[in-house]
């Protein structure tokens, strides 16, 4: 038994890294899609988009690089294929250099579902949505957008004049948004930036959605009603998909977001815990029976 | 003197009191106004940050390549992927203002070679980097977390709930998990984040204030 303790207390990493991959290969290839329960987070986040109406504008801020963008990359999804049905005006933008860039791939994968789902329903680029890019000044484009959006941003992210663009004709400055969602892969975005200043100081609605990491931050602002819903992670993001329902124009019979492949990251992201889980476990074990018994 | 200190204080009063005043004033009042002004101003100053950053960055790693560094190797790909990034990135921007329409190709080429930097080499990395996150705090939490006191107990058997209330394998599991993972979250962890967030909060007043006032000059390069 010692020296099963003493293997243990002494187990090399890479024995580690090992099961960690073998059960993230495993649970990829075999799938078991367990159930996905939608928790308040998603719900009220759910019924944030139910209150955009048609022809209202919201700005969703891509404040995310590639390393955010499986967790945070669902939830952007989600979010711009229930703003596109509930009809509203999409202005993308980023704090983070690589946001819009990254905009540009997912609202092109949501268009492509949305046309899909939707026949008869086209989305335009500059009458639907815009994408304007990516700004440096953190805190001070907010400010500056409070009084004249177009003055901060004169062209769109691909260098078209924005007063070409029917989508700003009514939008002139940040009391003209609905709703901000602002998508935070860390500092420089939804706590620093839209929340003390968007929300605190110009009133504007901020609803969001951050890495599971950094999620216990936010609540605070939750609680006290500055941020009016919050996407706290995958789990949340995959509860969102699951709960944005459409009728699927083939079968006429209700679906809802939420993919396979979606589902899949759930079950790795399950599994991976367990077994982190267990290991400390297995480490507690060995601690104890060497306080107990000595070496 | 002036010049390398007095100035500076002066700049630095002025912005900072404009700001701080500015920002509780009413919309519309002359100090609000040039509170705004001073945002724009902040904007092009950032700008202008990045391009600091860039020749400081340059400034670092060419001294390091110079002095044969045994990192040296580091520094070349990281001149390299930089300059040759920024070339596609601006020749790319340039000829989007100056298109010919006669030559859309000109255009293509360093817009698709930017794009392709970013879209196979950046992203894959960066994806690749957060992912050893998982195995490396697998690592971790093997060797450190252990129920060494009642505090540590406690950390871990509340680290054991949240982490089963986040998954969908601890609602099938018990359903009891995520509600009581939601109430750790929203209450017992909100209390303790909001009482250091009101630290810092204060803490960061009382160093902006001590800037603003004069009385830290470390910024200026100073002991």
């Amino acid at each position: 038994m010692q020296s099963i303790f003493q293997i243990l207390k002494t187990l090399d990493r890479r024995i580690i890294f090992l099961f960690i991959a073998i059960a993230v290969i495993i649970t990829l290839v075999n799938p078991m899609y367990l159930n996905i329960s939608i928790s308040k987070n998603a719900s009220t986040f759910l019924k944030a988009l139910n209150n955009i109406n048609e022809g209202e504008a919201v700005i969703v801020s891509f404040d995310y690089a590639a390393s955010g963008e499986p967790e945070l990359k669902p939830m952007a999804y989600g979010i711009l294929y229930k703003l596109f049905q509930r009809k509203a005006k999409v202005i993308i933008m980023g704090f983070w250099d690589q946001g819009p860039s990254l905009a540009n791939t997912t609202v092109k994968e949501v268009i492509t579902k949305f046309e899909k789902d939707n026949p008869g329903r086209k989305i335009e680029y500059g009458k639907d949505y815009v994408n304007l890019g990516y700004k440096a000044g953190g805190f001070t484009v907010v400010i500056n957008m409070s009084k004249a959006i177009k003055e901060i941003f004169t062209t769109d992210n691909n260098g078209v004049a924005i007063n070409e663009l029917p989508i700003m004709s009514k939008v002139n400055k940040l009391s003209d948004i609905k709703m901000v969602f602002g998508l935070t892969g860390g500092n420089n975005g939804l706590l620093d930036i839209w929340l003390p200043f968007a929300r605190q100081q110009y009133n504007v609605p901020i609803a969001g959605g951050c890495t599971s990491v950094s999620a216990p931050q936010f609540y605070q602002y939750m609680n006290s009603g500055q941020l009016e819903a919050l996407l706290d992670g995958f789990k949340t993001a995959a509860e969102l998909l699951k709960a944005i329902e459409y009728t699927d124009p083939v079968t006429n019979k209700t679906a809802n977001l939420l993919t396979k492949e979606v589902h899949k990251i759930a079950d790795v992201q399950s599994i991976v815990h367990i077994i982190i889980m267990i290991f400390i476990i297995i480490a507690n074990i060995s601690y104890m029976y060497e306080k107990k018994y000595g070496k | 003197m002036f010049l390398r200190k007095t100035l500076p204080l002066m700049i630095c009063f002025l912005c900072g009191i404009f700001a701080m005043v500015g920002f509780f004033s009413a919309e519309g009042t002359a100090i609000n106004t040039y509170y705004e002004k001073l945002a724009k101003w902040n904007s092009i100053i950032a700008a202008f940050a990045m391009l600091l950053g860039v020749g400081n960055l340059l400034r670092v790693n060419f001294l390091k390549i110079a002095k044969n560094h045994h990192d040296k190797i580091y520094c070349i790909i990281l001149v390299v992927s930089l300059l040759v990034t920024a070339m596609f990135g601006i020749l790319g921007g340039v000829y989007q203002t100056k298109v010919d329409p006669a030559n859309p190709q000109a255009l293509d080429m360093f817009k698709n070679k930017c794009s392709y930097i970013f879209e196979y080499m950046m992203k894959p990395m960066q994806s690749t980097m957060f992912s050893l996150l998982a195995f490396f705090v697998a690592s971790a939490a093997f060797r450190a977390f252990r129920a060494k006191s009642m505090e540590a107990t406690i950390l871990l058997i509340t680290a054991f709930i949240v982490m089963l209330g986040r998954i969908p394998i601890g609602t099938s599991i018990w359903s009891g998990f995520a509600p009581i993972s939601e109430w750790i979250l929203s209450t017992v962890n909100m209390a303790g984040s909001r009482a250091i967030t009101l630290g810092a909060a204060i803490g960061a007043t009382a160093a902006c204030l001590k800037i603003i006032l004069g009385l830290e000059t470390r910024y200026l390069g100073g002991e």
